[in-house]
């Protein structure tokens, strides 16, 4: 798995973006942007090149599942790996992230270990 | 038809009208007994409709304007309090983490795993954010049907009108369309083994 990819996280929650960026740089990943929500991260994903996303679903005014259809239905960016981190538990949430394209899904509360086993499947099934 | 005014064959005029008035007679029983349940009935809803009234004048305005207001302004707080806390933990492990060039081998690996630790203990956070966020969400939905009660009964009571509510949070619909649900309460919420089984599930 490449260290230097570059990483955009999406929460609309300060501290998870502080919480999932240390665990990151723990991970030895050194290149990554954050956004407050669904919106902002599509301007960034954008402008800029991006290798994942790492998204909350919870957010306003754009959640995490229409950031992940829009990046889906974009031509540019549709093959971007998208790990959801959520406390959206229910089948049906799954079910539809999953429907809509998610790479991997992660539970909140999660640990680092868990964060580090489902970046390495979607890069070993990229 | 009741049995003694079943046909049995032809009758004479006499007859029917003996059979006439017993008829007349049946009806007129079965209309008291009708209308005295109806009577019944409409105590009953009278009865309840008082009660309404009377919990309803003692809700009082202090429900609307003091204790939801209060409730939600201390669950924002609690909410506050808690981000300012865990960004303070944040801000110790990081500076414990910034320490760990200057040690062993195995103390840099102890302070590092301790860090880990604490920065995943720090997602509580945001649960608990996500937790107060359904509170409060459910205290204005409370809000909003106590104004209609009240409102619903002002003319009869002769309580000054309550102002406009806020719109209430539309009800989920049908519609295809996937919604937040945000965290469920533990025993409930899935675990990720739970979610992993239903991501290979999936076709």
């Amino acid at each position: 798995m490449n260290k230097n990819m570059k990483i955009l996280i999406v929460d609309d929650y300060k501290t998870m973006l502080r919480v999932i960026g240390n665990l990151l740089r723990q991970l030895e990943f050194t290149h990554i942007d954050e956004a407050l929500d669904g919106s902002e991260a599509l301007v960034k994903l954008r402008q800029g090149k991006y290798d994942l996303v790492i998204s909350d679903w919870n957010m306003e005014p754009m959640n995490g599942l229409d950031l992940l259809k829009e990046i889906r239905a974009d031509a540019k960016l549709s093959s971007l790996p998208f790990i959801m981190i959520t406390a959206e538990s229910k089948t049906d949430n799954v079910v539809a992230a999953k429907q809509a394209g998610v790479s991997n899904y992660i539970v909140k509360p999660f640990n680092a270990e868990t964060l580090g086993k489902k970046l390495a499947s979607v890069f070993a099934n990229a | 038809m009741p049995h003694h005014l079943a046909n049995t064959g032809p009758r004479s005029s006499t007859d029917m009208q003996s059979l006439i008035e017993q008829l007349i007679c049946v009806l007129r029983t079965r209309r008291q007994a009708a209308e005295a349940t109806l009577v019944a009935e409409l105590q009953s809803i009278s009865g309840y409709i008082q009660s309404v009234r009377s919990d309803l004048s003692t809700i009082g305005p202090e429900v609307k304007s003091q204790y939801i207001p209060t409730a939600t302004d201390e669950l924002e707080a609690i909410s506050e309090t808690t981000a300012e806390a865990t960004n303070r933990i944040m801000d110790a492990a990081e500076s414990i983490e910034a320490m760990v060039s200057g040690g062993t081998t195995a103390d840099k690996a102890a302070l590092t795993a301790a860090a880990t630790q604490i920065y995943e203990a720090c997602t509580f956070q945001d649960l608990t954010g996500q937790r107060v966020r359904k509170i409060v969400t459910a205290l204005h939905a409370i809000e909003v049907k106590i104004d209609e009660l009240i409102a619903t009964f002002t003319a009869r009571l002769g309580v000054t009108p309550v102002e406009q509510p806020p719109a209430a949070p539309a009800p989920e619909e049908d519609d295809g369309v996937v919604r937040a649900h945000g965290p469920q309460l533990p025993g409930v919420a899935k675990t990720q083994a739970e979610i992993d089984a239903l991501m290979e599930g999936i076709g």
